[in-house]
């Protein structure tokens, strides 16, 4: 089931913990994840049995879960009380979590969103559709744990924001350059929207466009080895822009 | 979910390929159920949306509306009541008119004072020598039966005849007390009555215990004025009357106006509560408990269909999961990818229909079914868009994007929800359509004061005359759009939701929605938005 496409490396470490009580459902989850890339990923099927898993794994930080993905609709204990009881423990106070919901109404939505879950799938849901949502989420999470970002021509360092490209040059990115790029990588090999990108750079979806589209030119001159014909960030006409990263 | 559409039992067969031979036979019965049809793959959801947009236009309508049931009945009841008392005062008047006649006869009948008066008098006429007076024997009794006494006064006002005196009556009058007792027609105790004999004066005295007399003297023009009094209290009636009817009209309307409000909402599919007193307490309780029963069906049938499509989704990411995992495996063989290819093509139209059936249910029972907010459409369909590649559609359904420069920042005011749904409803439309794969291009531009939204494809397109039963079954789910009911348009011989629901989020939107196409050169679905 490698054909979901892999997660690059410094992901594939991550502990996942998944929480369903629908047993097949959630073994196929973790077969997706696993087929993914994800060397850790343990499945439970209710809530107690999560906070146990849990408890036990927090002892140390070695073996503490680095994401949840949970169900809503539990017997026990259902997917918001789960979340907000874990959240109550110091050591995933900010982990990253995801519901995954049969559920997808909007106030549904705004309730698991507003407890501090970070992304929900509704199902039926494709398999990599997952896949790449727990990754942009993992790599959003995680950033600082893995500054750099390789690409076809140059390797990307967040921290220092500074380029090196494959001949050696060193380049530095600009705020606004940095802020781009770390979106689109975070999302990497999905098509981000032009609205996507103003909104996390300017704050605002109109007025722009010119703006960004300068900023890509810019990026494009710092790590594509030839602009005129990028290979690593790609335009998608009309739409957006999508950043293809090398498998580390 | 105990009734399934399953296939009817096959019999035992001997061989495999009298199996299939059934299986064949009975297909078509089962494919009724489960194929999605040609472009339409949905036909019935649609009275539901509409139901919502026509509630706040009736509820403007209402008020004039309203003056028209109830108190047209109550206006003519008591207009009935009105004739009918005109009706009762010409019936007495008639039967005041047969008393007057009945009694007057009564009043000259051989027995009254007037007549005895009148006979004995006339009797009496007959003058004797010696200057007394004579009556006949038939007078005397006459008198006997009928009158107390009788006298008669000569000019100077003695009495030179009587007839049983009492004491009390006196043998002599002045003039004046024979004025008085004219006036009057009465001498102590007794009525009297007078008969001029020429030389003498009768009179003849009856018991006043049985015979009364009335006299009066009056105004000339107080006579004359007597038709105007009658009419004036006549006039004075119908005023009370019309003043008492108005009063009570509007009484009326005031006490039955909840209840028509609420009859109204009912009729619409709102739960209601109205409370009233008084005589129609039972009135309102019973609507109140038609309105809970209501309630209580719709509450239990939206939950029936929430609970069923929440458990059909956890089975259908499984099916997709791994039709998937096979579809994507290096492995498999080129016939086993294939295969789980379909399958996972149709998981995928489930998860739309469970989507539409839930999008419907919303439509149909929520009280308010939309909850606009400024939308960027440009914004929305490049999200669509990107969501549509990302999920790797894309490969035999190549999706482009063609926005005009003049919509690029266009703001409208819609459920960006719904809006979504419809659009990615058609998308899935054109797919379901073209299994042979074709472009698609999701277009907009503004037209007026019109966002014109086109998804339109270069497939394989509809014939004229399936596009004819496209135009009738939205049509047809137009005009039903009174009915909250989308469970009967789905009996219909056409399954699904699609397009009559896409039709009916943008008629809820005040939008207009199109379909055209001809055979062989793709189909396009426009949807028209007021900005």
């Amino acid at each position: 089931m490698n054909a979901f496409g892999s997660v690059e490396q410094q992901l594939r470490n991550k502990r996942i913990l998944c929480v369903d009580d629908e047993v097949e459902l959630v073994a196929m989850v973790a077969n997706i994840l696993r087929n993914a890339g994800f060397q850790c990923v343990d499945v439970v099927h209710n809530g107690t049995e999560a906070l146990k898993a849990i408890d036990a794994a927090a002892a140390s930080p070695e073996t503490a879960y680095q994401l949840f993905l949970l169900d809503v609709m539990m017997p026990d204990i259902d997917g918001f009380t789960l979340l907000s009881r874990i959240r109550t423990r110091s050591a995933h106070a900010k982990t990253p979590a995801l519901f995954l919901t049969a559920k997808d109404e909007p106030a549904q939505r705004v309730s698991g969103l507003s407890l501090g879950a970070d992304d929900y799938i509704a199902k039926p849901f494709l398999p990599q559709e997952l896949v790449l949502r727990i990754a942009a989420i993992l790599r959003r999470c995680y950033a600082q744990e893995s500054p750099l970002l390789h690409l076809a021509a140059s390797t990307v360092n967040f921290e220092t924001a500074e380029v090196e490209r494959n001949d050696g040059t060193h380049t530095q990115l600009t705020a606004k350059e940095h802020e781009i790029l770390q979106v689109l990588a975070r999302n990497a090999g999905r098509i981000v929207t032009i609205d996507a990108l103003c909104e996390a750079c300017w704050g605002t979806t109109f007025g722009y466009e010119n703006s960004l589209m300068a900023h890509i030119r810019r990026l494009r001159e710092k790590i594509e080895a030839d602009p005129s014909s990028p290979q690593s960030l790609i335009t998608i006409k009309g739409l957006g822009y999508k950043l293809d990263v090398m498998q580390g | 979910m105990s009734k399934r559409n399953t296939p009817p039992p096959i019999p035992p067969c001997a061989n495999v390929a009298e199996v299939r031979e059934q299986r064949a036979k009975v297909r078509p019965r089962y494919t009724e159920y489960t194929s999605p049809g040609e472009y339409g793959f949905g036909a019935a959801y649609a009275d539901y949306t509409a139901a919502a947009d026509k509630y706040n236009l009736r509820k403007k309508s209402r008020k004039e509306n309203r003056r028209e049931g109830f108190p047209k009945l109550i206006t003519k009841q008591i207009g009935i009541f009105f004739v009918l008392a005109i009706f009762i005062l010409f019936l007495d008047f008639c039967i005041f008119c047969m008393i007057t006649v009945v009694e007057s006869n009564n009043q000259v009948r051989p027995d009254s004072p007037t007549r005895v008066t009148q006979e004995v008098g006339e009797t009496m006429s007959l003058y004797n020598q010696d200057g007394t007076w004579v009556c006949p024997e038939d007078a005397q009794e006459l008198l006997d039966e009928y009158a107390s006494w009788a006298l008669v006064l000569d000019k100077n006002g003695k009495a030179v005849w009587e007839f049983n005196r009492p004491s009390d009556v006196p043998t002599s009058y002045t003039i004046n007390e024979m004025a008085l007792a004219g006036r009057y027609a009465a001498i102590g105790n007794y009525t009297v009555k007078f008969w001029d004999m020429g030389e003498g004066l009768l009179v003849v005295g009856f018991d006043e215990d049985e015979w009364w007399n009335f006299s009066g003297t009056w105004r000339a023009d107080t006579v004359q004025r007597l038709p105007l009094y009658v009419t004036l209290i006549l006039f004075i009636n119908v005023a009370v009357f019309l003043v008492y009817f108005n009063i009570s009209r509007h009484k009326i309307i005031r006490a039955t106006d909840p209840i028509t409000d609420a009859l109204d909402d009912l009729a619409t599919g709102q739960p209601v509560e109205v409370y009233v007193g008084g005589e129609l307490k039972e009135l309102a309780q019973q609507i109140n408990k038609t309105s809970t029963i209501i309630e209580a069906k719709d509450t239990a049938r939206a939950n029936w269909i929430r609970d069923v499509s929440h458990d059909i989704r956890t089975p259908l990411s499984l099916v997709l999961g791994y039709a998937e995992a096979i579809a994507a495996d290096a492995e498999a063989s080129n016939a086993n990818k294939e295969n789980a290819a379909a399958i996972r093509n149709n998981a995928l139209k489930i998860k739309d229909l469970v989507n539409d059936l839930n999008t419907a249910a919303q439509l149909n029972y929520d009280v308010q079914p939309l909850h606009k907010e400024p939308v960027h459409v440009a914004k929305l369909l490049r999200e669509i868009a990107v969501d549509y590649m990302n999920n790797s559609y894309n490969e035999p359904y190549p999706l482009s994007l063609a926005i005009d420069e003049a919509a690029l920042s266009a703001t409208m005011q819609a459920d960006e929800r719904l809006l979504r749904r419809s659009i990615e409803n058609l998308l899935s439309n054109a797919r379901q359509n073209n299994a042979q794969g074709c472009a698609l291009t999701l277009g907009l531009s503004l037209q007026g004061a019109q966002v014109v939204i086109r998804v339109q494809d270069t497939g394989v397109g509809v014939s004229a005359e399936k596009m004819k039963q496209l135009h009738e079954r939205l049509e047809k789910a137009r005009l039903s759009s009174q009915s909250r009911d989308w469970a009967t348009m789905a009996n219909g011989e056409e399954h699904g939701l699609g397009l009559v629901l896409v039709d009916r989020i943008i008629s809820t939107h005040g939008g207009t929605f199109a379909i055209q196409s001809t055979e062989g050169s793709g189909f396009t679905a426009i949807i028209s938005l007021p900005l």
